[in-house]
This record gives structure tokens, sequence and C-alpha cells, in this order.
């Protein structure tokens, strides 16, 4: 693996057995993030974003949930490469919250409501650092002071539910970076936020990683919150990567006609008033996982679908030649058509 | 503001919920959910509601219809008061007034058929005499929703997000309602669905002449389909302007710094951000004078003592702010 590469995710499928059928939520997921960086899975519900970002942490519940294919290189602190579907419970309790941490969308649900934030920050400094329980507490406090948590002593004692949503968020961010993770997954951590608060969130995640050199996997559906945070940009729909490229590109050139769609369907608060009459929507609904359109999963609802063509294989992840991929035998008449 | 075009108007609408404690269960505070709030909504009219979590949007919604019942105040619906009216004499009022809700999901009786949900407010107003009419009346509501007349016997969860929310609207627009409160109609929404709802919205409105109340926290949202915004913070109204205007130049602080909090899509768009420190205070116990000054970087000591009035500062532009020397 590259020297600078974290992160590597090859060909990674993650299935569901139902008893309705076999969910194909992560069907051949290709992508990686290198030191210091951020990357952004962005797609709707179903597109497969969070179960990729469950299994590199191998969170997914089996049954009914399995990887059954790919793999994922993990470059560790000691500077080791691994791959974390091939590694024993007890190793990979190891990498958790020490090489890689994760926060959620739901502070409240991912802390534990019979327990101070203190007590629980400090468990994690204790398990993966070996500190005794004073250490740790003053560690967590200092955790709680870095993101921005005023009184940070007395709030050691809060229970979660003393805290508003954005101050749990805080604590969940102050536990995540308490063991120095070199990769952050922060799947949809500004959701369930009111949007003053949101901006809180998103400047401290930017000034942590500005002061820790960590890599951020960010997983969102909000296309405002990826041209703000990310470097580069894979784009998910229906348990497929359908394109990557870096931020800028992404959103002046958009090559994939979901990605393109999925931009202007976004009403946007800084474009003058004369180009609001309407929004222009994806027609259709997001497919069912159980029974996905055969080839291309987004002919159903594409304009430039051709009968025969887009309907018949699953198009490759093409390499576009200036560092893009994208999955869609049409993007390069797309492409001049609208040049 | 209540000539004849006035549809719906609230004057100084209050909602407290008490908050009781002790043995006694006696009363020892209130939650002032709703604190003051007045505005006119115009016939044909869109007014959208915008506001965080807390700032009392909802329960706006929820009382002008007399879902729940208001503390104090008024709402005139129509030019007639109906505060105070009672059940029965309400009726006819509700038949006209209509709401959409935030979640597709739970606002439809899972055990009942599209059909059967679309048809309950016909027969509870006594539309369409025979189940004939009644079907019909129902086909051609789906038709309109952009739903096929097919789905009628079909069950909730055979629907996605989008098409629930679509089967919401049909049920709202069953009784040919004047007036209807659209509750956070999309935020449930993948952003692709979003989009096509909203615009199901906009033709509806044209189409069928609706007067909308429209209450979101997304802002973009709002701007696309309001004619005027009000933006609420701790269960009072900071600003009332029309959309553009408010978008444009907003003169209140809290707009401004709500606005500017608003992550662009566009990745080489560098703006200054306006971070507001801290969480929206409690509304059990909200600051005195202006409930925004804890958190507004223009505050002076005499915001503390004054609650400020909402007052027309351009022509239909309101702010409620003492200061005139900023923004």
């Amino acid at each position: 693996m590259d020297e600078k590469r974290l992160l590597e995710v090859k060909d990674l499928k993650v299935h569901f057995f139902t008893d309705d059928g076999v969910v194909k939520a992560v069907d051949g997921v290709s992508f990686h993030v290198d030191k210091g960086e951020t990357l952004a899975v962005v797609g709707e519900s179903g597109s497969g974003k969070s179960v990729t970002s469950l299994a590199i942490m191998r969170l997914i519940p089996t049954p009914p949930g399995r990887i059954v294919g790919g793999e994922v290189l993990f470059r560790g602190k000691d500077g080791q490469v691994r791959d974390l579907t091939k590694l024993s419970e007890a190793e990979m309790r190891r990498i958790r919250g020490n090489d890689i941490a994760m926060i959620f969308q739901e502070p409240m649900t991912s802390l534990n409501p019979v327990y101070t934030v203190g007590d629980q920050i400090a468990e994690a400094i204790m398990l993966h650092q070996g500190k005794s329980r004073k250490e740790a507490m003053e560690l967590a406090a200092h955790m709680l002071e870095l993101v921005g948590i005023p009184e940070p002593k007395k709030r050691l004692g809060n229970y979660p539910h003393q805290m508003s949503g954005g101050m749990r968020q805080r604590v969940m961010i102050a536990m995540a970076l308490s063991c120095n993770p070199s990769l952050l997954i922060a799947d949809e951590p500004t959701t369930a936020l009111d949007v003053t608060i949101q901006a809180q969130i998103l400047e401290l995640m930017k000034k942590l990683q500005e002061e820790i050199g960590m890599s951020i996997l960010f997983i969102t559906h909000n296309l405002g919150v990826v041209a703000e945070m990310a470097d580069r940009v894979v784009v998910m729909y229906a348990g497929r990567a359908v394109e990557q490229a870096d931020v800028v590109p992404l959103f002046k050139d958009p090559l994939h006609p979901y990605t393109r769609g999925l931009l202007h369907s976004v009403p946007r608060l800084d474009l003058a008033a004369e180009h609001k009459e309407r929004l222009e929507a994806i027609p259709g609904n997001v497919p069912n996982p159980l029974y996905l359109p055969s080839g291309c999963a987004f002919h159903p609802r594409c304009k430039h679908y051709v009968e025969g063509l887009c309907d018949r294989e699953v198009p490759p992840l093409e390499d576009t030649g200036d560092g893009r991929q994208v999955r869609c035998v049409r993007w390069r008449e797309i492409r001049e058509v609208r040049a | 503001m209540n000539g004849n075009h006035t549809l719906l108007e609230i004057r100084d609408l209050k909602k407290h919920f008490p908050i009781r404690g002790g043995v006694l269960s006696r009363v020892v505070a209130s939650v002032k959910a709703v604190d003051g709030v007045s505005f006119a909504i115009r016939r044909g009219e869109v007014l959208g509601l915008v506001g965080e979590s807390g700032s009392g949007k909802t329960t706006v919604g929820r009382t002008l219809l007399r879902l729940i019942e208001p503390t104090g105040g008024r709402i005139l619906f129509d030019g007639q008061d109906i505060t105070e009216l009672p059940k029965n004499a309400l009726r006819p009022f509700r038949r006209r007034m209509q709401i959409i809700f935030q979640d597709p999901f739970s606002s439809l009786n899972p055990r009942m058929t599209v059909g059967d949900i679309i048809a309950e407010p016909l027969i509870i107003h006594g539309i369409g005499k025979t189940p004939q009419e009644r079907t019909e009346r129902v086909a051609e509501l789906l038709k309109l929703v952009g739903l096929s007349p097919d789905h009628m016997r079909r069950y909730p969860h055979e629907f996605s997000g989008g098409q629930r929310q679509r089967i919401g609207i049909a049920r709202a627009l069953a009784v040919a309602p004047d007036f209807i409160v659209a509750d956070e109609p999309v935020s449930a929404l993948d952003v692709s669905i979003q989009a096509q709802v909203v615009n199901l919205l906009q033709d509806l409105k044209e189409e069928l002449g609706l007067t909308l109340l429209f209450i979101a926290h997304d802002l973009a949202v709002v701007e696309y389909i309001s004619d005027r915004v009000a933006v609420m913070y701790l269960g009072k109204v900071m600003e009332l302007a029309p959309a553009r205007e408010l978008y444009r130049n907003p003169k209140h602080p809290y707009t401004e710094a709500l606005l500017s909090a608003v992550p662009i899509p566009d990745p080489t768009v560098k703006r200054e951000r306006i971070v507001l420190e801290g969480d929206i205070p409690s509304p059990i116990n909200p600051p005195s004078g202006c409930v925004f000054r804890t958190r507004c970087r223009y505050a002076l000591p005499e915001c503390a003592q004054v609650v400020p009035e909402l007052k027309e500062v351009a022509p239909g532009h309101y702010k409620a702010c003492i200061r005139d020397d900023i923004l």
C-alpha cells in the first residue's frame, strides 16, 4: 500500500441475509483515505454509506449481515498494514478506539444514560492507554476543554440527559479523540443537530483535524456539509460507488447523472432569486434494495437512459484520466454534450 | 393587516405548557413554547415559518388549528374569531383548515388501505354521499398528487417515504380546504425526493389556490416555496419579511447568524460565518428582555431590560430588535 495511504477499501461486499432475500447493501465498493485527508461518502437512504463505515469497524450485526468479500487495508499506528476483515475480535478491539474511532448521528443513543460523561470518557482512556482512573479523569477533563465545553471539570460529573444535543456530540467527539486515533469515522454527526449547532460542530472538527492531523471519513447526505468539509468525495447509490473525485471538480462538473441530479435538486441559499423558480427533482424513488433494477441501478430514474445499453450489465467504475472515477457507460457523451 | 384578503390571522398568540411537581402536582413552572406571536396570512399566500428546535414553530401551527388550545391571544379565520368556538361550531372550520405532518411513517394508520385513509375525512365531513362517489374522489386525489388510482387498495408500508408524504397530502386535500399547515413536510425525506414534494406543493398551491403555512427548519427549502417568511426563536417572532428580502437583506442578528450557518453546496464559495456561541436557552426560564441577547454579538445592556416589539423597519419588513444601527 502506498506510503501516504491510511485506509484502502477494496471491492468490499456486505450482504444481509433476510427472510425476504439477500440485501446487497454494499456491493463492491473501493476507495482510499490518505493521511490527514477528509473523504466524504455521500448518498441517500439505502445507498450503503453507513453499512460501509460499520463494515470498516467490523460492527455489522451478524447475522443477518456479513462481509462476504473484499479487503479493508489499514495502516496502524505501528506502521503495519493489516486487513481488518481478517482480524480476530480481540485484535479488532485494539484497533477500535485506539486507531480508528467513530461518532454517530444520535449522540443520545450512543452515550450510556446511567454513567456520567466523565466515567465514559475515562473508561475508553483506561481501556486503551492503561492509565489509572485519576490520570484518565484528568485527561477526560482536558478533552472536554479541547472540544469547547465550558467548565470541563464540573461537566465530568454530568449525565448525558443533562446536556443539550450539541454538547452531547462534543462529548462523543472528546471520547473518540481521547486516544489519538489516526482515522475518525463520522457517520452523519450533525444530522440531528440544529443548523447553528451544526456550524459549531463542523468548525470544531476542522480545528481538531488541523491540530491532531487525523484523517476523517465523513458519511453524510448533506451536500452543503460535503462542500465544506471534504477534500475528496465518493458518491454512493444502491450499494455501489458511482463517482469519485476531488471536491471542487465534483461540484463543478459532476459526471454521473445521479451526482448531477442530486446537486440540482438541493435548494440553495446562495443563488440569485431569478434562478429559483423551481427545483429540478430526480423522478421516481430510491430503489428497494431487495429488488434492484438490472444493469445500472439508477437507470429507471435517469434521463440519459438508453434501453438495451444501461439495463443490461452493471457499468464498470472507469478511470476518467484526470484522477476521477465514474460508473456510467455514457459519461463521455454526456460530458461532451454539456461542453 | 386585516383587510378582506386576510384568510388567517393570529394576535398575540400564547401557549404555555404547565410543568407540575411535588406531591400535589401543583404547577411549578411553565414552558413558554409560544409567547406572543402575531401574523396574518393572505389568501393564496405561502407564509414560511422557520426556527430551530424549541423555537415554538410547530406549536404555533398546531395552536392556530386548535389541535392544542391556546393559553392566550386570538385566532381569526376568514374574519371570524375561532379562539373559543365550541367543538361543534368549529367543525365547519376544521374542514377548511388541514395539516400535513413531518413523519410520513407514523402519520398514516398502517391497518387502513390508502383509499380508506384518504376517504376518512370525506366521511367525517359528509362529503360524497355514496361509497362510489367517494371512491371517485379518492382516485381523483391520488392522480392530483402524482400517484395512481390503483394504489387505493394498498397499505402504507408498501410505499416509500416520498409516496407516503404524497398520500398525506392527498388526505389533507380531500375536503378541499382553503388553508393548510405543512409541518416540516419534507424534512424526513431524501434530498432527491424533497425536491419532488416541494414542487408538488408549489403546483397544488397554484392549481387549487391554496393558502399555506409552511413550517420548516431548512431555510433553503422555505425560500423556494414562501412568499413571506417569519423567523422564530424561543417562542417569539424575531423577523418577518417578504422571502427574497429576508434572505438578501436580513435585519435581525438571529436571522443573519442563521443564514450564515447554512452550509452552501459549493466548495468554491467562501463566506464569513457567524458561529453562535452556546445553545438555545430553556423556554422555562427565557432570558429577560430580548430572548436572543445571550447569543447575540450586537447585544447591549439595554437588551436585557426591554422586550423588543416587532416593528416595521422597511415596507412589509418587521423585526424585533432595539438596535436600528446595525444590519
